[in-house]
Parts: C-alpha cells; structure tokens; sequence
C-alpha cells in the first residue's frame, strides 16, 4: 500500500462547483500560504484599546512619519476626519464639513430613470445607485491633504492636534479626490464638478492652482465614457480609474507637465479604495474581476473571482477596500457579501507564489505596514487595529475560523474507492494546533461524512480508516497559536469500482 | 532921377550945383517909397521832387509788400505752432501701401504660427497632454512669440511710416519758412526799390529845387542892387561931399548866399535821400534779421 502525498497546490479555487476544485483547496479563512505552508493569519489587537469607535464608517486611512520621525494616522470616516499623533486620537474634521453617506444607496425618487418615460410627477421606483462617502487621504511632506467627496473640498492638516483641518485656498472645489504626485503636484481629481478633470497644482505650491506660463499647475480632461474614481501612485506614474477604464497619468516635465494616456477599457474600479498598490503593480477589483497593472493592463486571472462576484453587494460594492500586505506579498481586497452592507469578506492574492484566498474579516480600509510595524485597518464596528500581531480577534479566541478546507481528491478519475488507513503528518511546528478532518462520499451529490482526527506530533501518525470515490480534508486550529503545516501523506490502496 | 552935373564955372559954384544937385538927389532918394518884392524868395518843390514825395507817400500809404510780410509773418506764425503730434497729420503723409507693404511679412509669420500651434498640438497630444491647460499656456507663449514677432514688424513699419511723414512734415515746414523768408525778402526789396525810387525823383527834383532857389535868389540880389543903386549913385554923389558913408549905412544891403551855404542845401537833399534808403534797409533787416 503506497503512502501517497496529499499534494494539494497552495490556494483556494472556487470558481464552479466543489468538484471542480478537485485537488485544490476549496475554500479557506483567516489562513494563508506563506512559503508553500499553510499557516493562520495573524491575529489583530485594538490600536488603542480606551479609544471609543469612530463617528461613522471610516473610508480613508493613511498611516507616515512626520519629519522628526513621530508617527501619524488619519482616518475618515463619513462623518468625522481623525488624526492620531503620538497613539492619541484627535477630531480634526473641518469646520462646515458635510456629513456623507455611510452606505450606498438607490437613488429613487423624481429625477431618476430615463427622460420622458413614465408618467410626469411620480415618483420613480427605479433606482440609480448613489455611491457612500470616500475620503482620499495623501501627505503633503509630512502634512496632511485630505478630500472627502462629501463635500469635494480639498483640506490640509498641518500637525498641529489643536487645529482642525482646513481648506486649501485657491484650490478647485467639488472634487472626487486628489493624491499627491511623486513631482510635489497636488492633484485634485474630478475638479470643478467636471468628473472627467484632472487639475494639478503648481509644484511645491497647493494654493496654486491657475495654469501661467510662469508655474506648473495645469489641468487635463480623460477622455473616457466613465467618471473619475480615485487614483493611486504606482511606480514613478499616477493610475487614474474611472469607472469604466484605466488612465495612466505620466509626468512630462515642463511645458506640458503632466500628459494622460487611456491605458486600459472596460477595466474601471468599483470604488475609490478597491485597488492595492506594491511598487510599480497595481491590482484592482473592477464589475467584471480582478485587473493588474504591471507597466501593461491585463487581467488577472482569479482562482476565487466567482466567490466575489457571485456575491457582492453590488449597491454597496463600493465600499471595497484594498490593501497591501508587504510582509506576506499579499494584496487584501475587502468586500460587502450579498448578506451585508458592509465589508464583511475578504479575498486575498499572493503575488509571490500566485494564488487567492478568501474568508470572512470586516474591515473597511487597510494601510500597509511602514510607518508602523504593522499593517493598519479600521473596523467596521468603527476601531482601529493592528494586524498580524497575536493569533486571537483582539484577544477573543479565533478556534473554529481558522481553517482550510479541500476540493475532493480522488484516485484516478474517480471511478475506484480509495482506502486509506493512515495519515502522516509532515514534521512542522505546532501540529498539536490543528486538527484535521476528514470527510468522504462517493458522489459530487452526496453529503460528506466528517470524521475529526487530532494530528498527533508524538509518532507522527493519524490512524483512520475510510473508503470512497472521494475524500476531502479540512485542517483547523485548535489553538489561538501559530501554525505551519506542510504535506500530508495518506497510506491509500484502489477499492473496488463499486 | 536923373543926376547932371555941371562942372562949369567955379569950383564954389561947382560945388554948389553939385551939392545943390546932390541934395536934390538925396532928397528924391529919401523921397523913393518902399517897394516891396514880388518875386518869389522861396523855390517850391520841383515836380519831379513832388513826385518822389508824393510816390514815397502813396508807397507808404499803400503798404507795399505788406501782404507778401503778413503773408509770411502768418507762415511764421503757423510754423510757430507746428507739433506733430497730430495724427491726422501724420498719417495723412503716412504711405498710403504701408499695410500692403506689411501683409506679406505678416502673412508669413502667420503661416509659421499655424504650423507651430498644428505641431505643438500633436506634440501636446504625442505626450496625451492634449487639451489641456498647459497646452494652452504653451499656445499661449508661442501665440506671444508670433505676436510679439507681428508686432515687431508693425512696428517698426509703422515707426518708420511715421518717422518718414515727420520728416516731411519737417521738410515742408522748412519749405514754407523758407518760402515766407523770400517773400518777405521780395517785400522789403520790392518795398526798398519803390523807396529808393522816389528818392531818386526827390534827389532829382531837390537839384532842380536848389536851382530855382538859386534862380530866385538871384532875381532877389538883382532887386536889391536895384533898390541900393540909388543910394550907391547918391553915396557916389555925396563922398565928395563927405556924406558917402552916411549913406552907404542907410542903403539897402544885399547878402549872396555863399558856397558854403549852397553846399549844406545840396547835401540836405542827399542827405535825405540816403536816410530813405537806410529806412528801407534797416526795416528789411528788421523782418529778416
């Protein structure tokens, strides 16, 4: 009888059935590959365990050094823009500033539909989604430039925690956002109500914004079908989305400055913050998947995009949150499932070794670590976090979500029994964490027979006994602890073709 | 009364006829009434100095010249107010083709204008900058460039239209300064010659005056000898007598104008006709200095 190794690639594939991910993991949460092992997430702690949640859902966060090396974070939220220095909380929102939606909504109501349909004075029932509030946070130096399209104003924080932030003077009005270039510009992003301008202040100076032969502020408009989303820095360009397509925003050097290339159609964010950005690669959640931007526009083929698609919140989708997680070459991507309005499911790509997972985490924005040790992310229950700190939900025991579960394994096409008596576990730290269960039917149809076995580190064996066309594995810790597992071998002979 | 003498017989009788006689004379002298003279003493003017007065009188009634003086005194005077900063003025002597002149190195740069805004927008859309603000700040500095290049060239066009019609201005100006200089030089010589002239007939009728005041001066000396020929033929008759002198003081005398005087009178009249010439002279160099 053979030992035959459970050679199951890294990462979850969902795409189909659950016999399509045959010889995949099939679904998965809170864990990851990191270096072909599967191993837990790590856990997350509040930032500040007194500070009471944020006034709103926050839809920004920034994390950087001031010049002297102190540490700073901002958050936005629909209602309020906070600013941390030192691990303190402060309000900082800006005098006059309007409250923006917390979530998305169906704009009914007269207006709405097509012109000279229907009857004049009612109330239409079809709807156009009107999307929540996004704040777009950058730095300015060591400044904070701030625009929330609540109100489209562009704000500026200069450190002082006594000081709320405030209007940049001169500066376009009714944006959807703005990002600082690598040049010094600011940019604002869908200026003046124009959802398709892209307007520049002159270099090293934000309260300069009219074009003159004697500075560089400037303004270009996309030509593009959509409106304007959010633009990220990537590499030495700016990446414009709208929601339709891609702009690359490249910089020229005077006269020009800047100069606006379509790069990519049909290719358009779903929301401002669903996009994560690692050096010279983008990758972005658009209607239809994933795309990535690596010097080119392409697809990104998703092992898990049907777990995505098929179930977002297509009113809220906008609220989708991306972020970078540098340590594990991960790029999280942060969604509202079909059964919320706010983000509560994750999908996470490893661009190092190329595969997806997904799982249940509601956050709704991200920052990478940097400034701090560790990635940042805001709750949606309004808190700040620390992740990949610990193994437990800010101290709650997290046994039973951390787990991973299998397609079906076979032998052959399925069409014999397997027998399989005996597992081996590899010989990797901290086995005594996980469990593992293994459950078997012979149809694609049938319910599966679970059957849990503690993966014991003593003699490195799981005695079992089980006999069918298909068998799948789930491994589960049992431990708020740190685990990496490895291979399983299974001691497996052909059945019969019963 | 005639005067007879006879020396016959003694000399005592002599001597009384001849005193007796004498007496007599003396008494029909003595008895001679005043008889005044009816000749002229003063000669009046000649015609011809008559003419001279009256042609220098009428040339100074008439004004001769005076239109042609005020004539240039009025250029004078205008050309005293003369400015160019009349534009009408100006480009009234402007060249009428000026803009013709211009168009072609106009039209040229405005060709080189096209060609640049076409490439600086492909250039602006190479770059997928186009459309934009700072295109139009690049289009609006090379627009500066071409438009500063345009009005370089109607400029300098324009300043040397300018330029010319001042100078013609300038020259026509001085043409009719010089023009009112020569007829008021016309005028003061036309005036000097008419002066001149009629000097001439009062010289001329001056000599003929001082001849006829000769003449009548002579006429007078021949009545006074007339007059005092008694009393000389009376002194004559009574020196002997020892009364000669007694009558010579008694006799008319008779003065001759000397020389001398006859000289002072011809050199009045050149006298008078040389201050006319020096009036004329002095006012012609009065207008043109």
């Amino acid at each position: 009888m053979p030992l035959v190794p459970l050679d199951i690639p890294a990462g979850v594939y969902r795409n189909g059935t659950e016999y399509e991910s045959k010889g995949r993991w099939f679904d998965t949460n809170l864990v990851r590959w990191h270096e072909g092992r599967l191993q837990p997430v790590g856990g997350w702690e509040k930032f500040d365990a007194t500070q009471s949640a944020y006034d709103g859902k926050a839809r920004g966060l920034l994390a950087w050094r001031g010049n002297d090396g102190g540490r700073f974070i901002a958050v936005g939220t629909n209602e309020k823009l906070y600013a941390s220095q030192g691990g303190q909380f402060y309000d900082i929102t800006p005098s006059g500033f309007t409250v923006g939606r917390e979530d998305g909504i169906f704009g009914y109501g007269f207006g709405i539909g097509v012109y000279n349909t229907g009857t004049y004075g009612t109330i239409r029932t079809s709807s156009t989604a009107i999307e929540p509030s996004v704040w777009h946070l950058d730095n300015w130096g060591e400044y904070l430039v701030a625009c929330s399209s609540a109100d489209g104003l562009i704000y500026e924080w200069q450190l002082s925690t006594g000081s709320a932030a405030a209007v940049l003077s001169n500066a376009p009005d009714d944006n959807i956002g703005i990002i600082v270039t690598n040049e010094r510009h600011l940019v604002a992003l869908g200026a003046d109500t124009n959802s398709r301008k892209v307007q520049w202040s002159d270099q090293e100076d934000n309260n300069t914004w009219t074009p003159s032969a004697d500075n560089l502020a400037g303004d270009l408009e996309l030509s593009t079908n959509g409106r304007i989303k959010t633009a990220r820095r990537v590499g030495n360009d700016i990446l414009i989305w709208t929601d339709t397509d891609c702009h690359l925003m490249r910089y020229l050097g005077p006269p020009y400055v800047y100069g606006i290339e379509r790069i990519g159609n049909d290719c358009g964010i779903v929301g401002a913050n669903a996009v994560a950005v690692s050096g010279g690669t983008a990758v972005w959640l658009s209607e239809g998947g994933f795309w990535i931007y690596d010097g080119s526009i392409k697809p990104l083929q998703c092992d898990a995009l049907d777990e995505v698609t098929d179930n977002i919140n297509r009113l809220q989708q906008a609220k989708t949150a991306g972020g970078h997680n540098s340590e594990f070459g991960e790029m999280w991507f942060f969604y509202p499932s079909s059964d919320s309005t706010e983000n509560d499911k994750y999908i996470v790509w490893n661009y190092r070794l190329n595969h997806w997972s997904v799982g249940t985490l509601a956050r709704t924005c991200w920052a990478d670590q940097g400034a701090f040790n560790e990635p940042l992310a805001v709750g949606a229950n309004g808190h700040l976090y620390r992740h990949e700190t610990g193994w437990t939900d800010d101290g709650t025991t997290r046994v039973g979500q951390v787990y991973a579960v299998s397609g079906p394994v076979e032998l052959g096409q399925g069409d014999r029994l397997a027998v399989v008596d005996r597992i081996i576990a590899d010989d990797y730290s901290n086995l005594p964490s996980v469990k593992a269960t293994i459950g078997t039917k012979n149809t694609p149809e049938g319910s599966y027979a679970d059957t849990e076995y503690t993966i014991n580190e003593t003699d490195g064996y799981i005695d079992v006994r089980l006999t069918a066309r298909q068998l799948r594995v789930k491994l589960e810790a049992t431990r708020d602890d740190g685990f990496k597992f490895g291979t399983l071998r299974m001691n497996l002979k052909q059945g019969s073709r019963r | 009364m005639a005067f007879t003498t006879d020396f016959s017989g003694d000399y005592e009788d002599v001597l009384q006829r001849y005193s007796t006689s004498a007496l007599e004379q003396a008494e029909d002298v003595a008895s001679l009434g005043y008889t005044p003279y009816t000749g002229e003493r003063v000669a009046e003017f000649s015609p011809t100095e008559l003419a001279g007065r009256e042609r220098a009188a009428e040339l100074a009634q008439m004004g001769l010249g005076m239109p042609q003086v005020q004539q240039a005194v009025d250029v004078a005077s205008e050309a005293a107010q003369f400015t160019y900063a009349d534009p009408a003025a100006v480009q009234a002597r402007m060249n009428p083709f000026l803009q013709a002149a211009l168009d072609p190195t106009l039209r040229a740069i405005r060709e080189q204008q096209t060609q640049t805004l076409q490439g600086l927008g492909a250039g602006a859309a190479r770059a997928g900058a186009f459309g934009g603000s700072r295109q139009g700040v690049v289009e609006a500095e090379a627009l500066k460039g071409f438009g500063q290049q345009m009005g370089d060239v109607i400029g300098t066009g324009y300043a040397q239209a300018f330029d010319r019609a001042t100078q013609l201005m300038g020259d026509e100006q001085a043409r009719r300064l010089a023009g009112a200089q020569a007829l008021s030089q016309g005028a003061n010589q036309l005036r000097s010659v008419g002066f001149a002239d009629a000097d001439v007939l009062r010289t001329l009728g001056a000599e003929e005056r001082g001849l006829q005041q000769s003449q009548m001066e002579a006429d007078y000396a021949d009545y006074l000898r007339s007059q005092a020929f008694p009393y000389q033929s009376l002194q004559a008759r009574l020196s002997p007598l020892g009364y000669g002198a007694q009558v010579a003081g008694a006799a008319p005398t008779v003065q001759q104008p000397s020389q001398f005087q006859s000289l002072l009178g011809n050199l009045g009249s050149i006298g008078q006709t040389a201050y006319m010439f020096g009036k004329g002279a002095q006012a012609l160099g009065n207008i043109f200095p």
